[in-house]
């Protein structure tokens, strides 16, 4: 297995490439992106059917809330991107500091997405009302599953940042945690145009 | 095994796949069943057949998994009762859509709702063998040998299954379109990735058995 | 060679893609000439592309991953991004 050649050295190593993480993560990775890919090309697909039908429900969505959330994600990308730049300079105290920093990122996340369902529920807006919210609750549901799962990753992630110890295993179980974070972020930056803002 | 049979027996020659629209009317479904009757009481037959083999499929992934946890096999009893579980609910579709099948000429309302019930029965249960998936995840990340019996992707690829089963909740909201029962995303997304998974699983299991044997 | 990115490039990358989706979000929502919009969705789903692109290498650390992730991770982006927008405009024609 490549992952485990040089991972737990500090910034300099021999070695020519690093997979980020154990090979495993990135068959759930890359099997996730796939499976949202067919959910992005079927939204599409309906949207072409009836673009009117579309186009006017998105009008009804709020794009700041979409926008702020994009921000989130890509803000607690940030703090992971540099919790784990803090790890392999074993500064264990700020790699924790900055997972907690990610976590809280996520919560923004869900507490935005509270209220922006709790604005469409009140107006009567629900699974059912027409095929373009159906996808919205859909898509965004699905996501923010992942959304959950991320931060329990996160929390775990904080707890090895925190109880310190070195070596190979740990980064590289770091390194996974941080992987699926970005993944999450990396879906909701194709959901976020393609409901809110594909005209 | 049951893949090929099941297969055989519900697609080919029952024809349910693809499944008939959930928007049809009583009399459309009756019209389903009576063009094709002999075949679709023979397919269901042979699809029931088939569960023999998923039986004994689920049984040998929780022996590997017993042979990771040794004393205390809470894992890999769960990962059995889901295998039961979801047996149960594939059977009991097969046996609703043979008694649509037993009397063909029964008034349209009950033929449709019969039918309602087989096609929701096989299609929106996901949590048994989202059980499985998560024990078989959880039984493979416990396992910290040097030579592991399932390698840890298998594990990972268990987290990934279920989270692509969770659209087919939604087949009670919809009618038409990608979330119903005939649809792309609750439907067909989850069947294909069922069948890869018992492939993988498959493979993964013989894997392991050589090497035990060995 | 060096794991991952240094803290000034991750804080530079991060700017980028919080203005890109300012930008993405100014393109969305301004009032657009009907002859103009399919070309403001193609520019922002692009714009998504470019940033996925920036996270997966500079806070994912592929950048440095081996090559058959970097090409399978490309040759995904290209599919969706392929897809997303000939989808797209096939619905709009």
């Amino acid at each position: 297995m490549p992952h485990d050649v040089g991972a737990g050295e500090s910034a300099i190593s021999p070695v020519a490439s690093h997979l980020p993480g154990e090979s495993g993560i990135w068959v759930l990775i890359l099997g996730d992106l796939v499976i949202f890919t067919l959910f992005f090309a079927t939204f599409t697909f309906y949207r072409g059917q009836s673009l009117a039908l579309y186009t006017q429900s998105q009008h009804t969505l709020h794009q700041s809330f979409g926008a702020l959330n994009t921000v989130l994600l890509l803000t607690s990308s940030l703090f992971v991107a540099l919790a784990m730049n803090a790890l392999r300079r074993e500064a264990d105290r700020t790699a924790t500091g900055l997972l907690a920093l990610a976590f809280c990122c996520g919560a923004g996340f869900l507490t935005v997405k509270y209220f922006e369902y709790g604005e469409k529920l009140r107006a009567g807006i629900t699974l059912t009302t027409n095929e373009f919210y159906s996808f919205y609750y859909v898509l965004t549901g699905l996501h923010m599953i992942h959304v959950i799962l991320g931060m329990g990753v996160l929390l775990f992630m904080c707890r090895g940042a925190w109880s310190g110890g070195r070596g190979p295993p740990r980064i590289v179980l770091m390194e996974s945690g941080a992987s699926f974070w970005h993944m999450v972020d990396i879906l909701w930056v194709l959901i976020f145009p393609l409901l809110y803002l594909m005209k | 095994m049951f893949m090929i049979v099941f297969s055989v027996g519900w697609v080919v020659i029952a024809r349910f796949l693809p499944p008939p629209s959930p928007n049809l009317t009583g009399l459309e479904v009756a019209d389903f069943y009576r063009s094709n009757l002999f075949m679709i009481r023979l397919g269901l037959v042979l699809s029931q057949a088939s569960l023999v083999f998923y039986l004994f499929w689920v049984a040998s992934i929780s022996s590997q998994l017993k042979r990771i946890e040794g004393a205390s096999p809470i894992l890999s009893e769960t990962q059995l009762i889901g295998g039961a579980g979801g047996c149960a609910a594939i059977l009991i579709a097969c046996l609703v859509w043979g008694t649509v099948s037993f009397r063909p000429d029964r008034p349209p309302e009950l033929t449709l709702m019969l039918n309602d019930l087989g096609w929701i029965i096989f299609t929106t249960t996901f949590a048994p063998f989202m059980t499985q998936d998560f024990a078989i995840a959880w039984a493979i990340f416990s396992d910290k040998s040097k030579s592991p019996i399932y390698p840890r992707w298998v594990a990972y690829f268990n987290i990934w299954t279920p989270l692509l089963f969770v659209p087919a909740g939604l087949i009670l909201f919809f009618k038409t379109g990608p979330f119903a029962w005939n649809g792309i995303l609750a439907f067909w997304i989850p069947l294909t990735i069922f069948f890869i998974w018992m492939i993988v699983m498959t493979v993964m299991t013989l894997k392991a058995m050589n090497r035990q044997t060995r | 060679m060096i794991i991952g990115s240094t803290r000034r490039v991750i804080i530079l990358v991060w700017l980028i893609l919080v203005l890109a989706t300012c930008l993405s979000l100014w393109v969305g929502e301004n009032q657009i000439p009907v002859t103009r919009i399919g070309l403001a969705t193609s520019v922002v789903i692009a714009l998504a592309l470019i940033k996925i692109r920036l996270v997966m290498h500079y806070l994912m650390e592929v950048r440095t991953a081996p090559l058959v992730l970097r090409r399978v991770l490309d040759a995904w982006l290209a599919l969706a991004g392929g897809a997303i927008l000939s989808i797209y405009w096939l619905g709009e024609a």
